[in-house]
């Protein structure tokens, strides 16, 4: 790996040497990307600006580089050539013996979602206080993994919602433990962190949790969750200091969203104040983008009559304009079909593997598929063919309907989890008993898209600064497929010298007769070519 | 299926005319294998090797190709009725009934009025000069001619002949004629079946046979522990499509099932007609123009193309249906069926003549109107194999009828084609390797391929070759030896 800079947050994190989290680490992270390696520009002229799109060469980060939409795939161009040369696009006179040459245009790829592996159920609905669980979060704790969730206590208890914890060495097996916390029911003796009919307006609703980077310690973690019950007095108050905070839906229905900040995610303060009037239900995500230097937030909005995502983003994490939708019911999908969680997440491990779970609720059959959208920023979503995981099978613990939880996670065994609620009725079947379990939806580290190759393919990368001479690729062949790469400009780098990769390899080191060095110089601009057949790729890495 | 048991099979192909069509995979070559060590020794299947040694190299395995149908334009209606069109040298003759057609370009008609009735005729060129012409159609049989078929061929009539209808004999019947004008009907039913509409027949050379398809029923046995009451059979079973074939053009066995609407089909579609064609210029190329009856849908029907390469097994070739009914309002707006044969017109467009109604099949028919139109394909763009990215393919070896080679194509502007001749083993010709080709791009019709020395194949006299082709973002319709 060339040569970098630590920063101090990362300097004064080695030298604590203490077991921090993971998710801290990773915000810190963040946070160091800021000031050392890339420093983010202060945003202007779009997200493609801040994010570093518009260079050529782009300068690649370091870590895995997932395939996950085609920004690794150079488009090519058509080369309109004459005998003697590059024909001039401004010809004024017919030019005759013009002959089109593709210029590294690829063929023979599609992008393809690789439906998870179900495991499960790791968590159930078997606490007093639990009548039904839902709307869960799932973060790597650095050693261990929390899980925050909503139960809905039986109905002598209230109908606000609990936000409840559960931890994990494995994300596997999970205990709920007595944190004596919050009193519910005249016991401590319960995994509860905050119980919903203490929030300002007595609800608890749609929460994820978050490590926000650019706040103090004590405000590490976030909660933002959904309320109703808003009184009007300050919804009046938040539309006068800040109209566009309201929208009418919102108002009507009198309900908002607010915010929790907790040092460790255990212990909660609870803030007054009401960041936006929205009707949203189920599932608001944030975060902190370092590249934009916003907080973002993904949640429900409705147009047409059809539940859909929407994305809002703000500077001040207390001050929220209503959100705009990004994303609604495809036009190839079922008429019938809306949307109704996002499970916005960023691939572990990278910063700009925008990715979103959407479910997809078939109210047809009033039941769940999830997809997969992808987004280089954020901002711009693209669906990704394929479904990652489906409603079970009649009878099984998530026959009737399945919806994803937040936090996309790497755990033990090389492989990546995404926490995804279980029910075993259709999701508007009357509801008895107790509801809901929680699964987790896996798929091997870094492959939950396919750049496939059914036959012959090939391709070439973006030209790029490469943070090292070593490439590693994630792939899988068949026995008689392949993949080779060649490093355009270097002598002893090309297709013929590559020794072909094949069979099934999380992270395979290439080589060109034996040498695994790409012969490249730092900051030397390089193109990669890859040509593959009957296989999939799934991410390089370059060390 | 070979004509018979002793017949050699296999490399070089013969073609029946002097056009290649790919409507379907039995030109193109599957490609070939050989598993090989590091040193590219090939590794046989009792050589011992660890799982992780070996590597596939492929010979001539195509890439990046699909087949595709391509839709017709509509014209019409046409001044004249035609219920069936034969390209006879530079004439194209037509039957409908009573009348017989003869025009020069396709659309011009001169008419004569015949001696008998016709249904779909067709040209025997093994039949001596008395017997040139013959047509089958359906019609009932007498109870005279139904007695003495019984007793010439006891067991070969269908229970559906006389159930269908009580107190009628439904039967394909012929004619045979010496000019397409006089016609002797034949003393006795060629076959006592239900059939129905637009009975194709014709000579096939390579068989030496008579073909016939038909209408026909994939109807189970009825179970006979219900006493019999009534006749139960259109309500539980889907038209489709028979054939049948014979030495005898006067003696065909009862037909059998050999096209029906396919699971990937509505369950509520019907094949209608036939509609059984050759390409021109390509008697070995079959083609069936199927009416696909979307019955208890919309009663319209649409057309959809299937393949054989010997005609007995049939393939449906991808792409959308080559042939729609029409908006409603229009003239063909109803229901449209099409009718023998694809011809193709002086300036190289294929025409086949479709029978059109501005209802729906069975709307109630007294203020119908029906008429014929033609269903184009601009240039005989029938069916193309297409690279939309990179593609390569190779043919089989094949006995070339010329020594020039005329592609059908598209690229685009970008996009290329280069062609190889290769000889029997493999290897290209000197002088007319991709290497050596000169790439074609554009809209390119009847185009001889050229490579830098010349534009003759370069095989030897008596040998056969294998044709390759390398495609970018291109079509290919056919190549034709000249």
């Amino acid at each position: 790996m060339w040569g970098r800079k630590l920063g101090r947050r990362t300097f004064l994190r080695i030298a604590a040497a203490g077991a921090a989290s993971a998710a801290i680490e990773a915000a810190a992270s963040e946070a160091d990307d800021m000031t050392t390696n890339r420093k983010a520009p202060e945003p202007r002229g779009g997200a493609i600006f801040a994010y570093g799109y518009h260079e050529a060469p782009y300068k690649l980060d370091s870590g895995p580089h997932p395939f996950v939409d085609w920004r690794y795939v150079n488009a090519g161009r058509v080369r309109w050539q004459t005998p003697t040369g590059e024909a001039p696009l401004w010809a004024y006179e017919e030019i005759k013996e013009v002959e089109g040459v593709p210029e590294r245009i690829p063929y023979g790829l599609r992008l393809v979602a690789q439906p998870a592996e179900k495991i499960g159920p790791v968590i159930s609905t078997d606490r007093d206080w639990e009548f039904m669980i839902y709307a869960h979060t799932m973060l790597d704790l650095g050693g261990k993994y929390g899980l925050w969730y909503e139960a809905l206590p039986p109905k002598d208890y209230g109908a606000a919602g609990l936000l409840c914890y559960a931890e994990s060495a494995d994300g596997i097996n999970w205990t709920k433990p007595n944190l004596g916390v919050v009193e519910f029911a005249g016991s401590r003796n319960n995994n509860i962190v905050i119980d919903g009919s203490k929030c300002p307006f007595g609800q608890f609703h749609g929460n994820s949790v978050f490590v926000d980077p650019n706040a103090p310690p004590e405000e590490r973690f976030k909660v933002i969750y959904w309320s109703k019950n808003v009184p009007d007095e300050v919804i009046a108050r938040l539309k006068q200091e800040n109209p566009e905070s309201v929208d009418p839906f919102g108002e009507s229905n009198k309900c908002g969203v607010l915010l929790g900040t907790s040092p460790d995610g255990l212990h909660w303060t609870l803030q007054d104040k009401l960041l936006f009037c929205h009707t949203c239900d189920t599932q608001t995500v944030a975060y902190y983008d370092s590249f934009l230097r916003r907080y973002v937030l993904f949640t429900r909005s409705f147009q047409f009559g059809r539940r859909s995502i929407a994305r809002s983003e703000t500077a001040d994490v207390t001050r929220w304009p209503v959100p705009e939708v990004v994303l609604w019911t495809p036009v190839d999908s079922d008429p019938s079909d809306d949307l109704y969680l996002n499970s916005k997440t960023v691939y572990p491990g990278t910063r700009t593997v925008h990715l979103m779970f959407p479910t997809v609720y078939r109210r047809r059959a009033d039941n769940c598929v999830i997809r997969a959208a992808s987004s280089p920023d954020g901002i711009a979503w693209q669906w990704l063919p394929g479904e990652v995981l489906q409603t079970g099978r009649e009878g099984e613990w998530d026959g009737g309907c399945v919806f994803p939880g937040c936090g996309l996670t790497e755990i033990s065994g090389d492989r990546v989890a995404l926490p995804f609620a279980g029910y075993r009725y259709p999701h508007k079947y009357p509801r008895f008993g107790r509801v809901g379990q929680f699964g987790l939806a896996v798929w091997p580290k870094e492959r939950l898209v396919a750049l496939q190759a059914d036959e012959e393919a090939e391709f070439w990368t973006p030209a790029m600064i490469l943070p090292g001479d070593s490439l590693y690729l994630n792939f899988e062949t068949s026995r008689a497929g392949y993949i080779k790469v060649a490093v355009e400009g270097v002598e002893g780098r090309t297709l013929d010298d590559c020794d072909a990769l094949f069979g099934n390899e999380l992270k395979k080191q290439v080589t060109w007769e034996g040498n695994p060095s790409m012969g490249i110089r730092e900051d030397q601009k390089v193109l990669l070519r890859f040509k593959m057949r009957s296989a999939k790729l799934f991410s390089f890495e370059v060390r | 299926m070979n004509p018979k048991s002793t017949t050699k099979v296999g490399e070089p192909y013969e073609l029946l005319g002097k056009r290649l069509v790919f409507t379907n995979w039995y030109y193109i070559r599957p490609g070939t294998f050989q598993w090989q060590d590091a040193e590219g020794k090939a590794l046989g299947l009792s050589a011992s090797v660890d799982p992780l040694s070996a590597r596939l190299h492929q010979y001539d395995v195509p890439k990046g190709i699909r087949l595709a149908t391509r839709n017709a334009n509509r014209l019409g209606p046409l001044e004249a009725d035609l219920a069936c069109v034969i390209q006879d040298g530079p004439l194209y003759r037509a039957w409908c009934g009573v009348r017989y057609l003869e025009s020069d370009d396709g659309f011009s008609w001169r008419t004569k009025t015949i001696n008998g009735n016709t249904g779909i005729v067709f040209i025997d060129p093994s039949a001596p000069a008395s017997e040139r012409y013959k047509t089958v159609y359906s019609a009932d049989a007498t109870p005279e001619q139904f007695e003495r078929y019984k007793k010439a061929r006891p067991d070969d009539w269908h229970w559906l002949a006389l159930a269908a209808d009580p107190g009628r004999i439904h039967s394909i019947q012929g004619a045979v004629s010496p000019d397409g004008l006089n016609w002797d009907p034949l003393p006795a039913p060629v076959s006592v079946e239900h059939s129905d509409t637009f009975i194709v027949a014709y000579y096939d050379e390579r068989l030496r046979k008579y073909v016939m398809y038909t209408r026909n029923y994939p109807a189970g046995p009825r179970s006979e522990k219900v006493p019999y009451r009534e006749f139960r059979v259109w309500d539980a079973t889907r038209r489709s499509i028979g054939r049948t074939e014979s030495e005898d053009f006067r003696s065909f066995p009862i037909s059998e099932v050999i096209l029906e609407p396919t699971p990937d089909m509505p369950p509520c579609d019907m094949l209608y007609a036939n509609g059984r064609t050759s390409i021109p210029g390509a008697p070995d190329h079959h083609l069936m123009f199927a009416s696909v009856w979307h019955a208890a849908m919309d009663d319209t029907t649409s057309i959809a193309l299937a393949s054989s390469h010997d005609g007995r097994l049939w393939h449906w070739v991808p792409g959308p249906k080559v042939l729609d009914t029409a908006s409603f309002g229009e003239w063909d707006g109803g229901c449209v069926f099409m009718l023998p044969n694809l011809i193709e017109l002086p300036n190289g467009d294929f025409a086949m003549p479709y029978y059109a109604a501005n209802v729906p099949h069975k709307y109630p028919r007294g203020r119908q109107k029906t008429a014929t139109g033609y269903a184009i394909w601009p240039k005989g763009r029938l069916v193309g194999l297409d690279a939309p990215e990179y593609g390569e393919f190779a043919t089989v070896a094949i006995v070339p009828p010329g020594r020039k080679l005329k592609i059908n194509a598209t690229t685009s502007l970008a996009g290329s084609i280069s062609v190889e001749v290769a000889h029997w083993n493999y290897t290209p010709i000197p002088g007319r390797s991709f290497a050596e080709s000169v790439p074609l791009r554009g809209d390119l019709f009847r185009q001889t391929v050229a490579w830098k020395s010349g534009d003759d194949l370069g095989y030897d006299e008596g040998q056969c070759i294998i044709l390759r082709f390398r495609m970018h973002n291109a079509s290919i319709f056919n190549v034709e030896f000249g």
